[in-house]
């Protein structure tokens, strides 16, 4: 009993490990493709700035306030091409930009010509759900959360 | 610094071994903070970081959480593996391989980075796996050849430590207690050092990014070399004294029986 024990687990743990990893998909892989994003909010604000009980859900608002130093700023949909590279595309405008993943998977960096980085939380990333955090330093200080559907 | 073993070491040893692997330490994980987004050398925290990714599902990142934590576990294993396999033969050899292996390490970090890293998610993990192993190798042999005295890749048991003794200091008995003050030196060195090097790592990393590890790196070196060049001194003194020695009975007894014989 005690010998096949000994075998039992190092082979068990082996066969898990294995499954694991055909499981795993990686987080750059699964980035991948057009993004469409779907609303942005304050996750943690401070409290003076949610007098307006409305405030965090107003969408357009946030993103106004929370982006507007940021290379995202009139962005809509957000394509991660296979190259490293992501377009990010507006009503009016399109801009092309660099996008790596740092970490263990939990970063995303993008990266502008102008040697300008910016880093995102990857917070959820699922098939077809993305939400990214950041802190933003304008005057609503807080984390502001950004939600993305992928577009089929 | 690393000739001697265990409780062979005097304090003086573990000052200056605990203060310069603590510098590099704190270099090497804010380097790798900086560059990767992630410690090469905080176990405890990745432990946490792998809870919360089993608890998320999160299959692939628990994966790479694990896999850190283990190469960690193996550069540990790996000195202290050389440790007691070779001390017996040569200490100086036994208690080099370690840091020759962490330099080779920091070399292929550096170089790898600083030329042909495409900032893939698989390259910062082979590239935070290596420095992680390194790390491992680092902390393994520092508590193995110090007998678990220095600590020098985190600062939570160097912390509790201090304050454990700070706390004894404040009765009289403790405070004239020598061998109390010497910790107290050896662990508020470290943590020192740990910090000069973390600080720098921060101030340095725009202009040298991935080449700090080749900063680190000559640390190392000069850890290998003070040691050896201790060792070539220590055998020119033998040399000279047994010449002065030979001299000395060639005057004394050789000469004057040469004299006598003549006479």
């Amino acid at each position: 009993m005690k010998s096949f024990l000994k075998y039992l687990i190092p082979i068990a743990s082996i066969m898990m490990l294995t499954t694991l990893m055909s499981i795993a998909e990686n987080p750059e892989k699964k980035l991948e493709g057009s993004w469409k994003e779907s609303v942005w909010e304050y996750e943690k604000v401070d409290k003076n700035d949610t007098k307006n009980s409305d405030f965090k859900h107003i969408s357009s608002y946030v993103k106004q306030i929370a982006s507007q130093n940021l290379i995202i700023h009139k962005a809509e949909k957000w394509i991660f091409l296979p190259n490293q590279k992501l377009i990010l595309k507006g009503e009016k405008t399109t801009k092309e930009i660099s996008w790596s993943i740092k970490g263990r998977g939990n970063i995303l960096e993008l990266k502008y010509g102008n040697d300008n980085i910016e880093h995102y939380n990857l917070t959820e990333l699922s098939n077809d759900k993305l939400v990214l955090n950041f802190n933003s330093d304008t005057e609503l200080r807080g984390i502001a959360r950004l939600t993305f559907e992928k577009n089929k | 610094m690393l000739r001697k073993y265990s409780n062979s070491r005097s304090h003086s040893d573990n000052l200056k071994l605990g203060s310069l692997s603590a510098f590099s330490a704190g270099m090497i994980n804010i380097g790798s903070l900086l560059l990767f987004f992630s410690f090469s050398s905080n176990v405890t925290g990745h432990y946490a970081i792998l809870a919360s990714e089993i608890v998320k599902g999160n299959v692939y990142q628990t994966l790479v959480v694990f896999s850190w934590i283990f190469l960690f576990f193996m550069g540990s294993f790996v000195a202290n593996l050389t440790v007691i396999h070779l001390n017996n033969k040569n200490s100086y050899v036994a208690h080099s391989i370690p840091i020759v292996l962490e330099i080779i390490c920091l070399v292929t970090v550096s170089t790898y980075g600083d030329n042909f890293y495409k900032e893939t998610l698989f390259e910062t993990e082979i590239l935070l796996s290596i420095l992680l192993f390194a790390m491992g190798l680092q902390n393994g042999l520092t508590a193995s050849i110090s007998n678990f005295s220095i600590k020098t890749t985190h600062l939570t048991g160097t912390t509790t430590d201090l304050g454990i003794l700070f706390s004894m200091f404040t009765k009289k008995e403790f405070r004239n207690n020598k061998t109390l003050k010497q910790r107290a030196k050896l662990l508020s060195s470290i943590t020192l050092f740990y910090l000069s090097g973390a600080i720098i790592a921060g101030f340095t990393y725009i202009s040298l990014g991935f080449k700090m590890f080749y900063v680190v790196s000559i640390v190392l070196v000069f850890i290998i070399v003070y040691d050896l060049y201790k060792i070539r001194l220590k055998q020119y003194w033998h040399k000279k004294r047994l010449f002065k020695l030979n001299l000395v009975e060639l005057k004394e007894n050789i000469i004057p029986e040469k004299e006598k014989r003549v006479a």
